[in-house]
């Protein structure tokens, strides 16, 4: 009977990572905008903790966030990932690269509140929105001149990508000597310390890594219940990938969010400097 | 896509290329915009910018003219109304049809509806 259970939740987590990389983002692509879907990442809740207190006090500064307000925990995770920058919140005059920026309103909250930055480029691989300089681009294969930018972003999408090791020589490649790499992802444990070399041997040196996969866990009950909602009010055809979209996201009551729960995965923020 | 994006592309991660930079530039379409002109954000700006490559840029929207063939020797030194002309290239001009070159291999990668694609064609690396 064990045997059975280990062989369906196997198939159930190839499904997983299946559907995530060839079918959600070419159906996200077609329903986000349709839905109000601004962001694809778990979401964060800042905690009472030390390193989140620049965050915090960041996020009480603005107050109500407005349009962004039902997309608070989003923003929160793209805070807590840029709050490891050493000039946080203030990327005035920055060149900022985000890879796999998504429908780009990342880039578009940046602009507003950590500018004035101008030079705001986005890459993704899935373009939905002409906006704020997005380009059809690979992470591993970054369009982009050597040393061009001052801080590149990455949040919850490397885990998706072919090649890790490769991805990381391109953020090195493109950034300038003393250039910030701020990283955000979801991940087994086993794999933080190959990343962390493997961004060493890329040229980086590791200034901050920290897991913060309860404040996600917190995050991800708001998106959940969101998402829920829409999902509910989405098309047939958007509802027939209903559990595996609830897994993707994290939902309650998923395998998924009982292995962030246990911490089988867990959420890693970690900071590096080019030398 | 903003003009000022062309000085940051490459396509060195092609095949036998080795620079890949600057892009060639072909624009069929664009509109010019007006964002307001920062000094500060300027000079800041064409202080890190291949000055080589943006003569390109201005070139392919025939707005060579505003700017000097050769790089000035201090931004700082220039007045608002010069610098105006090079945030007008930067900043205003959005390509929304063309193409994108690779200078090396001459694959080309398009530009459409603003959004250039940089994804590598079948048969690279």
């Amino acid at each position: 009977m064990n045997l059975l259970l280990n062989i369906t939740s196997l198939i159930g987590r190839l499904w997983l990572w299946f559907f995530d990389r060839f079918i959600m983002y070419p159906l996200m692509k077609i329903v986000a905008p349709k839905l109000g879907v601004r962001f694809m990442n778990l979401g964060y809740w800042p905690s009472s903790k030390p390193e989140d207190a620049k965050l915090r006090e960041f996020m009480n500064d603005i107050g109500d966030l407005q349009e962004y307000e039902p997309h608070r925990a989003h923003i929160y995770l793209y805070e807590k990932a840029m709050s490891m920058h050493p000039k946080y919140p203030d990327f005035k005059n920055q060149e900022i690269l985000e890879v796999s920026c998504g429908q780009g309103y990342s880039l578009e909250w940046i602009e507003r509140w950590h500018g004035p930055a101008k030079c705001l480029i986005g890459c993704d691989k899935v373009v939905t929105r002409n906006v704020n300089n997005i380009v059809y681009g690979d992470a591993t294969n970054l369009p982009f001149a050597d040393e061009s930018f001052d801080f590149v972003l990455n949040v919850e999408a490397a885990h998706l990508y072919s090649d890790y090791r490769k991805f990381l020589e391109e953020c090195a490649r493109v950034l300038r000597l003393g250039g910030v790499f701020c990283y955000a992802d979801v991940r087994y444990p086993r794999d933080v310390s190959l990343i962390n070399e493997a961004a060493n041997a890329a040229g980086f040196e590791t200034r901050h890594i920290e897991y913060c996969t309860e404040e996600v866990v917190v995050g991800l009950n708001h998106v959940a219940r969101k998402y829920d909602d829409l999902l509910e009010k989405a098309p047939l055809f958007v509802k027939l990938f209903k559990k595996s979209l609830r897994a993707t996201y994290c939902a309650p009551g998923t395998e998924a969010n009982e292995r962030l729960r246990s911490q089988q995965k867990i959420y890693v923020a970690a900071m590096w400097v080019k030398l | 896509m903003k003009l000022f994006v062309h000085n940051f592309m490459s396509s060195r991660f092609l095949k036998n290329v080795t620079v890949g930079y600057p892009l060639e530039l072909v624009v069929k379409q664009f509109v010019e915009k007006d964002i307001e002109f920062d000094r500060e954000n300027t000079i800041v700006m064409l202080n890190k910018i291949q000055y080589e490559a943006l003569v390109v840029a201005a070139a392919a929207v025939n707005q060579a003219d505003r700017i000097p063939a050769e790089q000035p020797g201090k931004w700082e030194d220039l007045s608002d109304d010069q610098l105006k002309q090079f945030h007008h290239i930067l900043m205003n001009i959005d390509v929304v049809d063309g193409e994108l070159i690779c200078p090396e291999t001459k694959t080309v990668f398009p530009i459409r509806d603003g959004i250039p694609n940089m994804l590598k064609v079948d048969g690279e690396k």
